[in-house]
């Protein structure tokens, strides 16, 4: 274990609200995630290692969602069922790209309320490094993005499109994606952990959402699809990646800046609650 | 194997032995909370949660459906002490375990703690069913707080410790339950806390194993401050310097005395009720035990140990009975009997007259250890060995001893 001397840590314990003493509460923090970071990487490999042992499909499970939800759009597009106009590049690339984007910011969002109830005996019994569960949460998207990211690569050659500097901005985009979906999958743990309302409604929201974003038809410039388009944190950042991907125009720059720093502030507002709250939450669900 | 845990030991030893008696655990009026009613306690649960957001302390009052799970309690654990929380189910202990391991938060009050914390409050938190019992030394050891080098270079000691070496390479999904207990113990086992919780996770695995435990505890014990949870006073007795009796919530007897409070315990038992097991053959009509001093004592009184008693029974036989053999069952808080006086083995039997059977009987020194007893009498046919009659929790009493021990049976002996 770490090799302090017993003076060196003090805990104190008192139902004074942690927010009286941010001091602590940051370096507590800063603690956990170093502590926490072996234990966030042990939990990612254990779950990994039994999922795919107790698989016949494996890693496919991470893409097969997002190919089957594509192919759909594909064909009935294809069929005439539906029409998708002013698509800017390829249509099966689209909304191949899309879907797989989507699955990606759902799994973002749903994975740390995922996490921490998956921790629930762990968490009302022992005392780790909470933090360790966010960095698990981390692990698991971004090897979910890596693997879809293995798909869709090679798809997009198949499909005729050719590479270029471009696609680190896109990488790039992937990781704000990332970043912003765990911010507000944070944001939603603690009440998430007292009502199972949230889980409820967060698999609903997102499967209505995927309808009101750019996913499966482009971005529209005007009427009431287009700004709730805006006003969906997720647009910016799969327009910026897919365009970057597609070689197409990307004209949300503003909505871009804006949502990456309301990432960021959520980030940080989603980590202090959790700290601050998660004993209170814990009291209430679990002996 | 065990040279390495005495390496350790020593290790640990001449880091604190400078710090011998520093106060590691700290408890000043603690007090919490719960609702009896899931609807209000998540309600509640909601209010906490904004308050703790913008910075103001909990509600101290008790809110609709709320009661005191613990209230007031202080105390203090010095290094090489270990301190009992006992209590009966419901008293507080496991909130206080959580509070103590930074869990929960006090609605009351205040713990300080120093030196790392070790809980051995559930053994083998992380093992996932499907993984080996390898991997999941590794997935439980991260809980616990160990880094992989760490682990790495312990790997074979928690292998030999855990006596699994046949198995460790089999999905722990296989694993009895006592096996996974077993891994669990071994990884915990090489922690080296300044403050170790136990809670009763030592009630489960075979006995080999469990003397394994104790012993690492035991080892444990003197370089830390320990809380030690338990049901099983012989194992309160063998470890615990001192003890906290709870009692809904708020402390009921706190002594350096550990026999003290043990006996506080037991007489916070409530009388179990007198009970007659199978055929009604026969019909009490009194059953008076006397003292050495031939005083007649009443239920619960306390008997000094290694002193005699008298019992004086008489019964209405309610069939016809030729020659009958009696005995005497002294039987312990943890249900166990302890004591088989036997009319048998003194080679008597008695038959009823005018069908009233009248017994008297004293019996040899009881050198029982410090406790409740509860007293059955039974009726057995001579020769048949059908039992007639038998009756449970018939009389209760207690023996005192100032010695604290945790054996069944205690004598001085004659030394030289």
């Amino acid at each position: 274990m770490h090799k302090l001397e017993a003076k060196d840590i003090v805990k104190e314990y008192t139902s004074e609200s942690g927010i009286r003493k941010p001091k602590i509460l940051v370096s507590e923090i800063a603690n956990g995630f170093r502590d926490g970071y072996y234990l966030g990487y042990q939990l990612f490999k254990r779950d990994l290692q039994a999922s795919v042992r107790q698989s016949l499909l494996g890693f496919l499970w991470h893409f097969i969602p997002a190919i089957i939800t594509a192919s759909i759009w594909i064909f009935l597009n294809g069929q005439k069922v539906v029409t998708i106009q002013n698509v800017p590049m390829d249509y099966p690339a689209f909304v191949l790209t899309g879907s797989i984007l989507w699955a990606l910011f759902s799994e973002s969002v749903n994975k740390p309320l995922q996490r921490f109830q998956g921790a629930k005996g762990m968490l009302t019994k022992l005392n780790f490094p909470r933090e360790s569960l966010i960095i698990a949460a981390y692990f698991d998207v971004l090897f979910s993005a890596f693997l879809k990211l293995i798909v869709l690569v090679p798809a997009l050659l198949l499909f005729g499109i050719t590479p270029s500097f471009d696609w680190i901005l896109a990488f790039l985009g992937i990781l704000g994606l990332i970043f912003l979906g765990l911010s507000i999958g944070m944001l939603l743990v603690p009440v998430g952990m007292l009502y199972s309302d949230v889980s409820k409604g967060i698999s609903f929201v997102l499967q209505i959402s995927l309808y009101l974003s750019p996913v499966i038809y482009p971005m529209k410039d005007s009427g009431w699809v287009g700004m709730m388009q805006k006003l969906n944190p997720a647009s910016s950042f799969i327009e910026i990646i897919r365009s970057s991907l597609g070689h197409y125009n990307f004209n949300l720059s503003a909505e871009l800046i804006l949502f990456s720093i309301i990432g960021l502030i959520l980030f940080f507002i989603g980590i202090i609650l959790l700290k601050l709250t998660l004993s209170s939450v814990l009291e209430r669900i679990g002996v | 194997m065990h040279t390495k845990i005495s390496n350790t030991q020593t290790h640990d030893f001449s880091n604190s032995k400078m710090n011998d008696k520093e106060v590691l655990i700290e408890a000043e009026n603690v007090s919490k909370k719960f609702a009896r009613n899931l609807k209000s306690s998540l309600k509640f649960g909601i209010q906490d949660i904004f308050r703790e957001i913008v910075g103001k302390p909990k509600i101290q009052r008790l809110r609709n459906s709320e009661f005191w799970a613990l209230k007031d309690v202080s105390f203090t654990v010095r290094r090489g002490e270990c301190l009992a929380l006992i209590g009966h189910n419901g008293a507080g202990k496991s909130t206080l375990l959580k509070m103590l391991n930074g869990l929960l938060k006090p609605d009351q009050g205040s713990i300080r703690i120093k030196g790392r914390v070790a809980a051995l409050i559930e053994l083998g938190a992380g093992f996932n069913p499907i993984l080996t019992g390898r991997e999941n030394i590794y997935n439980n050891a991260a809980v616990l707080g160990f880094t992989k080098e760490e682990v790495n270079q312990k790997i074979n000691e928690i292998i030999d410790f855990s006596e699994l070496n046949e198995f460790i390479d089999s999905p722990v999904q296989s694993y009895s339950s006592g096996m996974k207990v077993r891994l669990g113990f071994a990884v915990a086992a090489q922690m080296e806390p300044d403050v170790l919780i136990i809670d009763e996770v030592l009630a489960v695995g075979d006995l080999g194993f469990r003397i394994k435990c104790l012993n690492r505890i035991g080892e444990l014990l003197q370089n830390s401050a320990v809380i030690f949870v338990s049901h099983s006073m012989t194992q309160v007795a063998r470890v615990c310097t001192h003890g906290l009796l709870l009692k809904k919530g708020q402390i009921e007897h706190m002594d350096n005395d550990i026999g003290s409070v043990i006996s506080a315990y037991y007489s916070a038992f409530g009388n179990e009720n007198e009970r007659i097991i199978g055929g009604e053959n026969f019909k009490l009509n009194h059953f008076i035990l006397k003292n050495h001093l031939s005083q007649q004592i009443e239920k619960g009184a306390i008997i000094n140990h290694s002193e005699k008693i008298e019992i004086n029974v008489s019964l209405d036989s309610l069939i016809e009975t030729k020659e009958v053999c009696v005995k005497v069952f002294f039987i312990n808080s943890e249900m166990r009997l302890i004591l088989d006086i036997s009319s048998e083995l003194a080679l008597s039997s008695f038959t009823a007259k005018n069908n009233i059977l009248n017994l008297n009987l004293i019996t040899d020194p009881l050198y029982l250890n410090a406790g409740n007893y509860s007293l059955s009498f039974i009726i057995i046919e001579k020769g048949t060995n059908q039992r007639l009659y038998r009756h449970d929790n018939l009389f209760e009493l207690t023996i005192a001893s100032n010695y604290v021990s945790w054996g069944d049976y205690v004598t001085a002996g004659t030394w030289s």
